[in-house]
């Protein structure tokens, strides 16, 4: 038995950073574990320079993902402005800056990526081998009172809702998002959302309310480290740069990522109307 | 002190405020899988950074006025100076020179210092251009002048005054540092909320912004084709009040005719983190806050610096303090606001949200709110909120 901790992630726009090439800034299309571990180095209060802390936190930590809303693609034409020459340096600020005539401007150019309408569980487990003083509660605090502002990959990207992490035991990680506590957890969205009653019962049936605004894709996929055999339905595995390894110099690893489809328990879980835990 | 600070607002914008893509094209997103229009997270920061309401908020200080000489006077026109809202002018430079002249500085030097400061607001005529256009025979000091021009608080002007005759004194041009100081208030706060500048030597070691500002959204649904939008539902919402206008019940094709668009901004400032980033300077920290409320509240991304034409002023604005991990409430409009009275709706839908979602979450902080559209609640009240410390319900 393992313990893990999972929250619900939603936004109206997030972008999980994959390699990015000059101006082409891409997201992938599922939760990166840079994107969720800055998230939480955030929360915590980490600073960008603490490199240690924040190498050890990513490394100290299994990451999965499940992708209970793709969401959709969106590109985002995005131009920069500065003034051109050595002796604009000096300038005051940014109203200085742009204070200038149109052809002394210099335009930089990048594209952007996002999703919109994105809605995943991440579930997160503590290493044997982990080297960070944080633990899952540790976390689960400070998702809930973060010392920093959080945002789903740039900053332009709020949350769409409160975080609240669950805490559960389970043997696999399949397991871990077919309990009764992440259930809880979309079920909470929904209320939330007002999209439809608490009469909901098991995943499924919240999938469906939910479905009617947000595109629940089927097959339900995850992602996740370590072993191959946590009880999804193995796709296949590829290798990811999203560990971040120097936070000063911006550099990833790879990591083996392992993509499944999770299939819901179809027995209802929750009665109608149940109390928060 | 309650760190975080939430804007959410409601505001229709015309068709002219519009953020295009390369292909011209409105931009959108998609929210509940339909189609918004959207105004960009950049373009709004740059707005309301370099608008003059933030400028003129944020230099509404406590220090007391200093007088400013009579040569400075006279090189600005005269102008009146009772509403303490500073001065729109092209003339800075030649109000620096007269100074300068007045105390005994030679031709050139006080050309050139006065030049090495006037350019850094703003573009001069260069000197060979006029040569060549044989205007500076008309007008010898038209170097000096700003191209376009820029608005300086009373404190910049004082400031400038005080350095000329300094330098008059001293018979030296100005140095790094002490143009530096000139806008250093306003540069801090720059820095602090919105981020490092583009072409600037970043002297701070701290680089995180303390306001964050989502894409905007329009609350309702929209559909693009082929270059022209027309209105879902018939959403022909007139700008000035957000209601139908006159042609609703025509659907409307047609480009810049499109009306306008309804739009829901979420704005989170890490206040603590500003307070440290502003090195503890309470008093500006408190008339930062209230620029950018005066800010979000009022200025319309236009792409044009400077320009006064464009306004939009916020229809309502819901503003939370405390601690919690920060959200918006865009999923108050994951269904589109249909048409009717879409304003009406979409601040029924935003509150009800709100107390909804905290219910569930069981989250109790400060609030206020300020609806334009009935007159409820007050700017001022608003006002005093964004800055108030915090802990109870104020």
């Amino acid at each position: 038995m393992t313990d893990y901790l999972l929250f619900l992630l939603y936004a109206p726009m997030a972008s999980w950073g994959d390699i990015a090439v000059d101006e082409r800034r891409p997201t992938a299309d599922h939760p990166t574990k840079s994107a969720v571990f800055g998230m939480i180095a955030a929360a915590l209060g980490l600073q960008r320079n603490q490199e240690v802390e924040q190498r050890h936190l990513a490394d100290s930590f299994g990451f999965a993902a499940r992708l209970d809303a793709p969401g959709v693609f969106l590109h985002d034409y995005h131009t920069s402005q500065r003034p051109s020459g050595k002796s604009m340096r000096g300038l005051l600020t940014r109203r200085d800056e742009l204070a200038r005539e149109h052809k002394k401007l210099v335009t930089k150019l990048s594209y952007r990526e996002y999703r919109c309408d994105v809605l995943t569980t991440i579930c997160l487990w503590r290493r044997v081998e982990a080297a960070s003083s944080y633990s899952l509660d540790d976390i689960s605090k400070a998702l809930q009172s973060p010392k920093y502002t959080l945002y789903l990959g740039r900053k332009a990207c709020p949350l769409g809702l409160p975080l609240r992490p669950v805490q559960t035991r389970a043997v696999t990680l399949a397991d871990a998002f077919a309990s009764k506590e992440a259930l809880l957890l979309i079920r909470r969205a929904m209320e939330a959302f007002d999209l439809g009653s608490t009469q909901a019962t098991n995943y499924e049936e919240i999938a469906a309310q939910l479905g009617k605004h947000l595109s629940t894709a089927r097959p339900v996929r995850a992602f996740w480290e370590g072993s191959p055999h946590e009880g999804f339905e193995l796709i296949h595995s590829v290798e990811r740069r999203d560990q971040i390894d120097s936070r000063a110099s911006w550099q990833f690893r790879t990591r083996l990522e392992h993509e499944g489809i999770w299939k819901a328990p179809s027995a209802p879980q929750l009665q109608k109307r149940d109390a928060d835990s | 002190m309650d760190r975080f600070l939430q804007l959410h607002l409601l505001t229709v914008y015309p068709p002219s405020n519009l953020n295009r893509d390369d292909l011209g094209r409105p931009k959108t997103a998609i929210l509940g899988g339909k189609q918004r229009l959207r105004i960009s997270s950049q373009s709004l920061k740059r707005a309301w950074r370099t608008s003059d309401v933030f400028k003129q908020a944020l230099s509404n200080g406590t220090k007391e006025e200093i007088p400013l000489s009579e040569e400075f006077m006279e090189g600005l026109g005269n102008p009146d100076l009772s509403p303490h809202l500073g001065v729109r002018t092209k003339d800075i430079g030649i109000a620096i020179y007269n100074v300068l002249i007045a105390r005994g500085v030679n031709e050139k030097n006080a050309q050139t210092w006065a030049k090495t400061i006037a350019e850094k607001f703003g573009d001069a005529e260069s000197e060979d251009k006029l040569k060549k256009d044989k205007e500076d025979e008309y007008k010898p000091l038209k170097h000096l002048q700003l191209k376009q021009p820029n608005l300086f608080s009373m404190d910049e002007l004082a400031q400038m005054d005080q350095l000329s005759q300094r330098l008059a004194k001293e018979k030296r041009p100005p140095t790094d540092d002490e143009l530096g100081v000139l806008r250093d208030d306003h540069r801090m706060v720059d820095i602090a909320m919105f981020g490092r500048m583009l072409a600037h030597k970043n002297n701070y070691i701290r680089e995180e912004a303390a306001v964050q500002v989502a894409h905007a959204v329009t609350v309702h649904e929209v559909q693009i084709e082929n270059d022209f939008f027309t209105a879902v539902d018939d959403l022909n919402l007139s700008a000035k009040t957000g209601k139908p206008g006159e042609d609703a019940g025509a659907a409307f094709v047609g480009d810049f005719e499109f009306g306008a668009g309804l739009f829901y901004l979420y704005v989170c400032v890490d206040r603590e983190d500003l307070l440290l980033n502003l090195q503890d300077d309470r008093d500006l920290w408190e008339r930062s806050l209230r620029a950018l409320t005066k800010a979000t509240a009022t200025v319309a991304p236009t792409g044009k610096q400077n320009s006064f034409a464009s306004r939009a002023i916020a229809n309502f604005i819901l503003a939370e303090r405390g601690n919690t991990s920060p959200r918006s409430l865009t999923a108050a409009f994951l269904k589109p606001v249909g048409a009717g009275d879409p304003l009406h709706d979409a601040i029924e839908v935003l509150r009800t949200t709100r107390i909804n979602m905290n219910k569930v979450y069981g989250i109790n902080e400060a609030t206020i709110e300020v609806n334009a559209n009935t007159g409820e609640g007050s700017f001022d009240a608003l006002l005093k909120f964004v800055v108030a410390e915090g802990g109870t319900n104020q």
